[in-house]
């Protein structure tokens, strides 16, 4: 609902005529199958590797604060070509943006994001089982979550900003605040991603739509406020500690594709 | 020699009690080696792995680790390795990859070289555990619990799917553990392919642990599966409540 209200006001100010909330709301509720169909769709590996054998397993990545569970994630989001049809697809969406409407970028780089939420509640029986899981697997998964979509929202930024070269529509004022907008979005959205019953399907796609898209827009509105989504995000990773004790059905067994 | 003590530590699911364990007042403590449980669905075995693996909080008591009079708490997080009956994978790693995950430590990676070999995984070395039937995913397991440097493995139902060969090949591995002082609490069904290999047999009764050697006066060394089997069956049918302690 607040994701509907939110969007309400955008459409509202896009089409300069007041509209109704349920037609927003059912809207929202399609547009959030679409990076869910996107995280299920069974396709063939990659032919390629896109994520070398000892990538990630450098000290660097385990220092992050994520333990062994960081190159885990990291190597299969990167491995998988779900994660990259996804970007493709969000590059391509980003092409399709005006010069005048950079903006629009923020409700673009959602896809990702919603994307990998769709799979959060998965790893919670993965990440239950690091050491000290039960205590600490939500920071840990919250904190994996954080840089895979990190690197993937780099990305994405890197080839639209390539593509914006090449057709002559670069402004580096703009480019900069749409950055700042797009990290502020996923430090917000993965601070919640283990709301909604830690993290189950929907009810976190929700939160996470919602959290993003305001913390997003008033990052672009002031990139200092970049801080404070960084301040929220380490707040909230922190309160997320025993999380996964609550967290039951373990009891099956998964194959995460 | 290891041993895991218990002090009025009590295991189950919400409020209700499953299994009481006092390691003063029973008698009962899990030795290096083989600790073998062996009781009917419903009463609590998989709930007292998870409660010592850290999955669930104990509802009451504690644990402590011996070894030659140095007594510590009993941490899950830094003792023990749990695997668990069911098995949860990602598509898109590597068996040494998740090796190294479970076992939460750089891998020794002679240490496991003969083992890939005897549990017939050295073609699947650069296979994602995806493109894995379950009972090899399993076999990835057992040398996750090889790579490990924790003291106390807890296995649960490990032998599930595994075929002759691993099979034997998982035997050579508890031999191992038990020559490096490793406790091993593996809960199976089928005790036939683990019974002689086992240093202390535990059995339920009415929500606490009872020594199966100290009751019927015998060791694994001394009889038959078939026998330990037929008693086993005797023993719980005359039992046909789940225990309350």
């Amino acid at each position: 609902m607040a994701v509907a209200v939110l969007l309400q006001t955008i459409v509202e100010q896009l089409q300069k005529k007041p509209i109704s909330l349920a037609p927003i709301w059912l809207g929202g509720m399609i547009l959030l199958l679409i990076p869910g169909a996107l995280e299920k769709l069974p396709l063939p590996e990659l032919p390629f590797s896109m994520v070398r054998r000892s990538l990630f397993s450098e000290r660097f990545w385990t220092q992050l604060g994520a333990s062994s569970f960081l190159p885990l994630y990291l190597r299969h989001e990167l491995r998988r070509p779900q994660t990259w049809l996804t970007l493709i697809l969000t590059v391509a969406l980003g092409a399709l943006i005006p010069k005048e409407r950079f903006a629009l970028w923020i409700f673009v780089a959602q896809l990702p994001l919603q994307r990998g939420l769709w799979s959060i509640g998965g790893w919670r029986r993965i990440a239950v089982r690091t050491p000290g899981g039960p205590q600490l697997g939500g920071g840990l998964l919250l904190t994996a979550y954080l840089w895979s979509q990190a690197i993937q929202a780099a990305i994405a930024l890197v080839a639209w900003g390539m593509l914006l070269l090449l057709e002559g529509k670069w402004e580096t004022a703009s480019f900069l605040h749409v950055t700042a907008a797009t990290f502020s979005g996923v430090l917000c959205c993965a601070a919640v991603s283990m709301e909604g019953d830690a993290g189950r399907p929907w009810l976190v796609n929700f939160v996470g739509l919602s959290v993003a898209l305001i913390a997003s827009s008033l990052v672009y509105w002031q990139p200092a406020l970049l801080i404070l989504s960084a301040y929220i995000f380490s707040n909230l990773k922190h309160s997320v500690t025993y999380r996964l004790w609550s967290v039951e059905e373990f009891d099956e067994d998964a194959l995460l594709s | 020699m290891k041993t895991l003590c218990f002090h009025e530590y009590k295991t189950g699911r919400g409020p209700r009690v499953l299994l009481d364990t006092d390691t003063q007042r029973d008698g009962i403590k899990l030795v290096s080696g083989l600790n073998l449980v062996v009781a009917p669905n419903g009463y609590g075995k998989s709930t007292f792995l998870q409660t010592l693996g850290g999955l669930i909080r104990p509802i009451g008591g504690r644990a402590s680790l011996e070894e030659s009079g140095n007594i510590q708490p009993y941490q899950p997080s830094e003792h023990a390795l749990l695997i668990s009956e069911y098995l949860t994978f990602p598509k898109f790693i590597f068996p040494h990859e998740w090796i190294e995950f479970m076992a939460g430590s750089r891998v020794d990676s002679s240490r496991l070289e003969p083992h890939w070999e005897s549990l017939r995984l050295n073609a699947l070395r650069n296979q994602f555990l995806g493109r894995m039937s379950q009972g090899e995913r399993r076999k990835v397991t057992w040398l996750a619990a090889h790579a490990s440097n924790r003291p106390v493995i807890l296995m649960d139902e490990p032998l599930d799917g595994l075929d002759l060969l691993a099979i034997d090949a998982a035997r050579a591995l508890l031999k191992s553990w038990e020559h490096e002082g490793k406790i091993i609490l593996l809960i199976a069904h089928q005790v036939s392919e683990v019974f002689d290999l086992s240093k202390q047999t535990l059995l339920f009764e009415a929500g606490h642990l009872k020594s199966w050697e100290k009751i019927a006066g015998q060791s694994a060394e001394q009889v038959s599966t078939d026998v330990f089997r037929k008693w086993t069956h005797q023993y719980y049918s005359n039992r046909t409540t789940l225990p309350s302690p």
